[in-house]
């Protein structure tokens, strides 16, 4: 008889469509060191986040570049479109959503207008990061192209 | 223990503060925890309830630490609130 408890896994979909690269490739060493958590970032081709799962917002940043799904496993998911984006101060981005609300996987988030935020000189690349890795077991990823809300970028088995 | 500290940071305290925040707490075995001044209480290991806060520039935040290492993380925590980021 086995009583070893099943492990729980998160598969977590691509929130932009785009390509994953690893997180070193962003210029914020911050996220590049993994000093918030570890993930992968996206390369948008798109200006659209979507949730990358079925949960909760846990938190919409007031300057909508940067928001935290919830999944009811525990794991909680970081999206921050942008590096030093939060200088905008909302200028370029629509929340679709806002703390609290229940979402659906593939749901859009947040639209950015990609040539705006170039043009005022950030880069756009979007860490996808594990916000709480106190309850990350194990962080499998991908890389390559992805569809936004389709293609698995992270899979998480949960302690 | 506890102390107040103020938000130097000219954008507040967005993800990658609150980043910050959260590895410093993690550090220590004590409790951590942020108290904003209409007294909403969360855990400073928490990436989702320290953002929750909301903190911007000027704004004034409680450290509470109780438990092993709690004058240490008093000070370690409250001297990353208080750091510039930009």
């Amino acid at each position: 008889m086995f009583f070893k408890k099943k492990k729980t896994v998160v598969s977590l979909v691509s929130p932009i469509t785009g390509t994953s690269v690893s997180l070193d490739q962003v210029p914020d060493p911050a996220f590049a060191q993994g000093f918030i958590g570890d993930g992968v970032a996206i390369n948008p081709t798109q200006g659209v986040l979507v949730s990358p799962c079925d949960g909760i917002v846990a938190h919409m940043i007031d300057t909508y570049h940067s928001c935290i799904i919830g999944h009811d496993s525990g794991v909680e998911v970081l999206m921050h479109i942008g590096v030093n984006t939060v200088e905008l101060k909302g200028e370029g981005f629509k929340p679709l959503i806002k703390t609290g609300d229940q979402v659906k996987q593939g749901q859009p988030l947040i639209e950015f207008d990609m040539d705006f935020i170039q043009s005022k000189g950030y880069p756009i690349i979007t860490p996808v990061i594990m916000a709480n890795a106190e309850v990350v077991e194990n962080l499998t990823k991908s890389t390559g192209e992805m569809k936004a809300g389709e293609s698995k970028v992270l899979e998480v088995q949960v302690k | 223990m506890q102390q107040t500290f103020t938000i130097k940071n000219p954008t507040g305290v967005h993800a990658r503060p609150a980043g910050a925040i959260l590895k410093k707490a993690s550090t220590f075995a004590c409790k951590v925890e942020l108290e904003k001044a209409d007294g909403t209480r969360v855990s400073a290991k928490g990436m989702v309830g320290i953002l929750k806060l909301g903190l911007k520039q000027g704004d004034q935040v409680t450290v509470i630490t109780e438990g092993d290492g709690e004058a240490e993380a008093l000070q370690a925590v409250g001297e990353v609130i208080e750091s510039i980021f930009e």
